[in-house]
């Protein structure tokens, strides 16, 4: 019975000129790259499209991976790198703003924060309004979300997947998450936090 | 740990990245402290409404993918545009470089063309920017008017 063969092997084996073991090396990390781009662009046929340009990439650029960090996280790192170039070339023009938005499709966005965990995918039209809601964050916040929520990369994973440091990683996460709350206090008002304490607050 | 650095460990807490005692000390501040609790609480419910696992590719999305890149693998030559093929070539770029600044250099007029004397210099070349000048055959400067110090 034949063992599945490790990404370690597949790469000694495209690198020798077996190109054949890229297709099998593809199909093993597809999901995640294409889960990576779906996220980030909001669009199947964008991700499709992306997740072809990661893998073109990174057969161009296999000589360079060292083996010090998981093959899956490289890939996160040249796929979140063409999203952000794909997000930075498109310009996000809106014809509403966010506060005509929220005022528009609050009901709907209540009742998805009011929903409990879900593991169905979201239907299409919720899937619009949770791109709506995303693309209010700055595009490295909502990758570095992206990548440790949904995709549940740690902070380790996160500084090869972002070429950052742990320190770099760790303020940025705090800060988009911060954003977040802001996001959701124009959707719920009421449930905002109050300002940061002095220092002295309870510990 | 005062409230601002308890405040600014709630997303390490959350992702299980705290080592043993500073996780006891963030939790036990969570657990007496309410804005820190509903900061936690509006996380999870932001994380677990907006930031959702997308559905997954299909087999056919899968394949799909693999084909067109393996049939772009296949065949280079044809696909590969003039500029990802200066792009990805080591020596091309810098070689591209260097014509593209002695090109410049060559449109310079003879005062800017000075005024990088220096840099040159620095780098271990000689620069020669004296202007050529004609001397007219002996005789032939008189004869036009020509004065000394122009000869």
């Amino acid at each position: 019975m034949d063992t599945e063969r490790s990404d370690a092997e597949l790469i000694e084996l495209i690198l020798a000129g077996g190109q054949e073991a890229y297709a099998e090396l593809m199909r093993r990390h597809h999901p995640r790259v294409f889960g990576l781009c779906l996220s980030m662009l909001g669009d199947r046929a964008q991700a499709e499209d992306a997740a072809q340009d990661v893998f073109l990439k990174a057969y161009r650029r296999l000589s360079d991976f060292r083996g010090d960090a998981a093959l899956s996280t490289w890939l996160y790192r040249v796929a979140a790198n063409r999203c952000l170039d794909l997000l930075r070339r498109t310009a996000r023009r809106r014809e509403e703003s966010w506060e005509a938005f929220v005022e528009r499709e609050g009901d709907g966005l209540r009742r998805l924060l009011a929903e409990p965990a879900a593991e169905a995918p979201l239907v299409s039209e919720d899937a619009e309004l949770v791109g709506r809601v995303l693309a209010q964050l700055p595009d490295d916040y909502r990758l570095i979300l992206t990548l440790r929520e949904i995709e549940g990369l740690d902070y380790r994973e996160l500084t090869r997947a972002l070429d950052c440091s742990m320190d770099s990683v760790k303020a940025k996460l705090r800060r988009a998450r911060g954003k977040f709350r802001e996001i959701l206090g124009h959707i719920e008002p009421d449930e905002n936090v109050s300002p940061a304490r002095t220092k002295n607050g309870p510990r | 740990m005062d409230h601002d650095k308890m405040r600014s460990a709630l997303s390490a807490l959350r992702d299980g990245e705290l080592d043993g005692p500073a996780k006891k000390t963030v939790a036990r501040h969570v657990e007496a402290c309410p804005d820190c609790r509903a900061e936690l609480r509006s996380w999870e419910r932001a994380s677990r409404a907006f930031l959702r696992r997308p559905s997954r590719p299909t087999s056919a999305e899968t394949e799909r993918c693999v084909r067109s890149v393996m049939a772009r693998l296949a065949a280079p030559a044809a696909s590969a545009s003039w500029w990802d093929v200066l792009v990805s070539s080591s020596w091309l770029t810098p070689a591209l470089g260097l014509a593209s600044v002695a090109l410049v250099l060559s449109f310079l007029p003879y005062g800017g063309l000075a005024a990088l004397e220096p840099v040159f210099v620095a780098q271990g070349y000689e620069l020669s920017l004296a202007p050529a000048r004609r001397v007219p055959a002996a005789g032939v400067a008189e004869a036009v008017g020509l004065s000394d110090d122009v000869r």
